[in-house]
């Protein structure tokens, strides 16, 4: 309330009432001391009588009309208090009838005053009472805006006080003969007294309150009821001091009414200029922080809005200069970045360490200062302050959420105050402000990060491509990605209506049903890691391309989009056909010299069975043992590279993966006598798979365990089934894998363990790699534990062949 | 044993293996014709019609493949051709050329032998 703007007459100069209040004493001083002077004088107006009644009638049907034009139009903040106008109706009313009773207005020689005094003092009694009460209920009920309960309650009292006056008028009529109370022989009775007196103290104390409660809240209406009231009691004085001189008593007090009502009217309308003017003062600030906050404003990116924020709150606030220095938080420093109507070499660039100048001092304390005069002001020493001729000058600081991000100073060229008002509306402005500069400093920060991700995307050699949730279109892809995919990739269409994607082919060649694309699955929430793609790309070549995808999810965990990375792995295939190639002819050429040698060995072993000297006999045997094992290894490397490049068809059987393992277990056991083979579990576990290839897997698997056990030792075999899959494990407890090379065993060529070490053979290791390819291709898996010096397990699993199978039983 | 007189034209590329085979079927009483490639094989063909050819695929000059075409063209379609190649399919490369026999590289001597003997019975 305290905050409330004082406007109106009286709230302009808060000693006009005092002058009233000190007028109405004089004129009622006056008032009095005339009447003793003059006496029971005859007429003594200069006037006619009605006139000062017109006068004061006119006065109050103005403030009526004026205060229920202005309530009605909402010109005034609050609606006037309806019991106002209730007690004025009532004092209107009621004055028809007091004025009914004056003589010549009836006939009558005297008037119905003369002829009927008790009735005419009655209704002036009760229509001054009416006054008294609304204007008392107006002082005492809290408001504004609770005038809710008192707008239910006063039509009722209202309507009784027009009844209580309407019967009492008709009492004293009737008893005008029989029983006067108020008025004997023409003079007033005790009970007449108690009644003005009992008026004047209703109008004297609401006076004081009603000028209390003004002084509290300055709610200028509060100022006009205590004006009026005031006015009314000194016109109660002097109603019972001249009440006995008649004439001159009417016409005083008829005065008294009229400027009462007179300097209400008066008030009200300047209230309602006043408001006016505040209106558009509002309107402007309105527009201000309109124009402050305009969401355009932010995409301007940062310096342009600067500029134009400062622009405007300069223009809107009148001021000559303006400057907008924002917070540097490593530094704790003010850096100017913005400066209107100061020299530009003297400010962009400057910065104010916290705490210090008129800057340093408005961000540290966080709250809007002013300064008159700052060239009076020592502790202002900024060039771009000194260099403007900046006098009056006012900042506030610019925060958002509670962290201050920089300050903004407007400057005048003439020493001046600032109103809290002014204070409040550039803290305002301000906050505005701030808010607009830090959006545009995310908007630039996204952008540049934007920028900084769009580079890195050109620049990397894997072809990235997005697509956006869930229309599934195409979004944004690079250079690399149009090379990878051959052109067109056009934006804004789906994947599966890609041209690109739809040259898409799994390795073997065959088409990529739409929902099975890379992109497809990610927009689905799927990530896929290293899917081997063919491009059939328009210029004729066939890529080999490695794509991973991920879906790219929002902060709610939705698939927003996807991404998918593509890797010409194109060159690598080929290296790698080079390499089986070379590995192919290479084998290949040893076929035929192998064949010559192992003939001749043969030819000589016939010719000299055991030889002409028992080491000839030997040295054959080795040549022969030698030639096959060459031959062994060239068929394990020509197999390797076929099953890479040619895959071989399956030929499926139906058998028992448990009573193969126990044959295998059996054959391999001829091999060895260091080596017990256990076959410890042998669970039925059909498979429809390669006999042949499986027998293979599982000789390499114990062949192996022998190997690398080079003491001897138990090796273990299991067959189970689990999960639908046929498990077989093979243990030993030999030497086991050195850690750093087991990620490596499944890889061609590459030795378990390295040479020197016992188990090491030096042969070209082939077998697991084979393995893995051939238990692969039957959609299983093959993988090992191994502890260097205890030994190790290799597990592989074959799906279960499904019941009913058609396979003959193996 | 049928034909101890019977000649065999063997071709191959690689004189070594030629020379083992050479020796080998002199050992069990063939005559042995040699050639280097499909050119030369012709010629030697042109000379004296062998009973029985052990045909290498991959040779340079006139290779394989060529040379049992223009010899099924030229000459006595009932001539026995065995191919003996390093290739992994010798089967299939034997089906190409419409051989009687086929065996891959390397072999055991006995294979060879029984191949021949078979070959050549088959046809006398």
């Amino acid at each position: 309330m305290s905050q409330r703007a004082r406007s109106g007459l009286v709230g302009r100069e808060d000693s006009l009432l005092r002058w009233i209040v000190g007028v109405a004493i004089g004129l009622a001083a006056a008032h009095v001391a005339l009447a003793f002077i003059w006496g029971p004088a005859p007429v003594i107006a200069v006037l006619p009588w009605y006139v000062p009644m017109v006068f004061s009638w006119a006065a109050l049907a103005a403030f009526g009309i004026a205060f229920l034009a202005l309530g009605r139009y909402r010109v005034l903040r609050e609606p006037p208090p309806f019991w106002i106008g209730v007690g004025f109706a009532a004092f209107g009313v009621l004055s028809v009838f007091y004025v009914l009773s004056w003589p010549g207005l009836l006939p009558g020689e005297r008037g119905v005053i003369a002829q009927l005094p008790n009735t005419a003092a009655g209704l002036f009694n009760i229509e001054f009472s009416a006054l008294a009460a609304s204007l008392l209920a107006a002082t005492l009920i809290p408001w504004p805006r609770t005038g809710a309960r008192g707008e239910r309650f006063w039509p009722w009292l209202a309507a009784a006080a027009m009844a209580a006056s309407v019967t009492i008028a008709g009492l004293s009529l009737l008893l005008e003969q029989s029983a006067p109370i108020l008025v004997v022989d023409g003079a007033w009775t005790p009970l007449q007294f108690a009644w003005l007196y009992t008026l004047l103290a209703a109008f004297s104390a609401g006076a004081l309150l009603s000028a209390h409660r003004y002084r509290q809240t300055g709610d200028s209406l509060l100022g006009y009821v205590a004006i009026t009231q005031t006015v009314l009691a000194f016109f109660m004085v002097s109603g019972i001091v001249g009440g006995e001189r008649y004439d001159l008593w009417w016409y005083w007090e008829q005065i008294l009414l009229a400027g009462g009502f007179s300097v209400m009217l008066f008030g009200l309308l300047s209230d309602y200029v006043d408001l006016y003017q505040m209106e558009r003062v509002r309107a402007r600030e309105l527009e201000t922080l309109q124009r402050v906050t305009d969401p355009g404003l932010a995409r301007q990116g940062l310096e342009q809005l600067l500029e134009s924020l400062l622009e405007q709150i300069v223009a809107a606030m009148g001021a000559s200069s303006g400057a907008i220095l924002l917070l540097d938080p490593a530094r704790r420093e003010l850096v100017l970045r913005k400066g209107l109507g100061i020299p530009e070499e003297q400010a962009v660039g400057l910065s104010v360490r916290m705490g210090e100048d008129f800057d340093g001092r408005v961000a540290a304390q966080g709250e809007t200062l002013s300064v008159p005069d700052a060239q009076e002001d020592p502790s202002i020493w900024s060039p771009y302050i000194a260099a403007g001729h900046i006098r009056g000058l006012i900042g506030a600081p610019m925060c958002v959420g509670g962290q201050t991000i920089g300050v903004l100073h407007l400057g005048f060229l003439e020493p001046r105050g600032f109103t809290a008002h002014e204070e409040r509306l550039l803290q305002v402005v301000a906050e505005r402000a701030a808010l607009a500069i830090h959006q545009a400093s995310l908007l630039e920060e996204t952008q540049e990060e934007r920028n900084r991700l769009q580079v890195l995307i050109d620049t990397t050699p894997a072809g990235i491509v997005f697509f956006s949730a869930p229309d599934g279109k195409l979004t944004l892809y690079n250079k690399a990605a149009e090379a990878i995919l051959g052109k067109p990739l056009i934006l804004g269409r789906a994947d599966t209506e890609q041209p690109a994607f739809r040259r898409l082919r799994r390795p073997t060649g065959e088409p990529i049903p739409p929902a099975e694309l890379p992109s497809s699955r990610s927009l689905r929430g799927e990530s896929c890691v290293g899917v081997e793609l063919l491009v059939l790309h328009p210029s004729g070549r066939r890529l080999s391309v490695l794509a991973n995808c991920s879906p790219l999810r929002d902060a709610r965990g939705r698939v927003a989009g996807a991404v998918v990375a593509l890797q010409d792995i194109t060159p690598l295939r080929e290296q790698e056909r080079l390499r089986d190639e070379f590995i192919a002819t290479v084998a290949h050429e040893l076929k035929t010299p192998v064949t010559t040698i192992k003939g001749y060995a043969q030819l000589m072993n016939e010719w000299a069975p055991g030889g002409h000297d028992p080491r000839e006999g030997k040295a054959v045997q080795v040549i022969s043992a030698q030639a096959d094992r060459i031959n062994r290894r060239v068929q394990e490397m020509l197999e390797v590279v076929r099953f890479r490049t040619v895959p071989p068809e399956l030929h499926r059987v139906r058998f028992d993966l448990g009573k193969l393992a126990a044959q295998v277990v059996q054959q391999m056991q001829s091999k060895t006598s260091i080596h017990p083979l256990v076959m410890q579990q042998a669970e039925p576990a059909p498979v429809e798979a390669d006999l042949e290839h499986v027998e293979e897997v599982l000789v390499t698997l114990l062949d192996n365990a022998i190997k690398y056990s080079p003491k001897g030792g138990r090796i273990d075999v299991r067959v189970w089934t689990q999960n639908g899959c046929a498990v077989v494990s093979v243990r030993d407890y030999g030497v086991g894998i050195p850690k750093e090379r087991q990620a490596h065993i499944f890889e061609p060529f590459y030795e378990a363990v390295p040479a020197g070490l016992p188990g090491y053979r030096s042969v070209v290791a082939l077998s697991l790699y084979l393995a893995k390819l051939i238990v692969e291709r039957h959609k299983g898996r093959i993988w090992f534990e191994s502890e260097p010096g205890k030994g190790s397990t290799f597990y592989f699993t074959l799906p279960l062949a499904k019941e009913g199978g058609d396979g003959r039983q193996g | 044993m049928a034909g101890r007189d019977k000649l065999v034209l063997v071709v191959d590329d690689d004189v070594e293996l030629q020379g083992m085979v050479q020796t080998l079927l002199n050992g069990a009483g063939y005559r042995v014709a040699t050639a280097t490639d499909g050119g030369q094989a012709l010629e030697k063909v042109e000379q004296e019609m062998p009973n029985l050819i052990l045909l290498d695929m991959k040779m340079p000059g006139m290779d394989g493949w060529k040379f049992a075409r223009e010899f099924r063209a030229r000459h006595n379609r009932s001539v026995p051709i065995v191919v003996v190649t390093a290739a992994e399919d010798a089967r299939k490369r034997a089906e190409e050329v419409g051989a009687e026999g086929h065996l891959g590289k390397p072999f055991e001597i006995d294979e060879l032998l029984h191949l021949v003997e078979q070959s050549l019975g088959a046809r006398t």
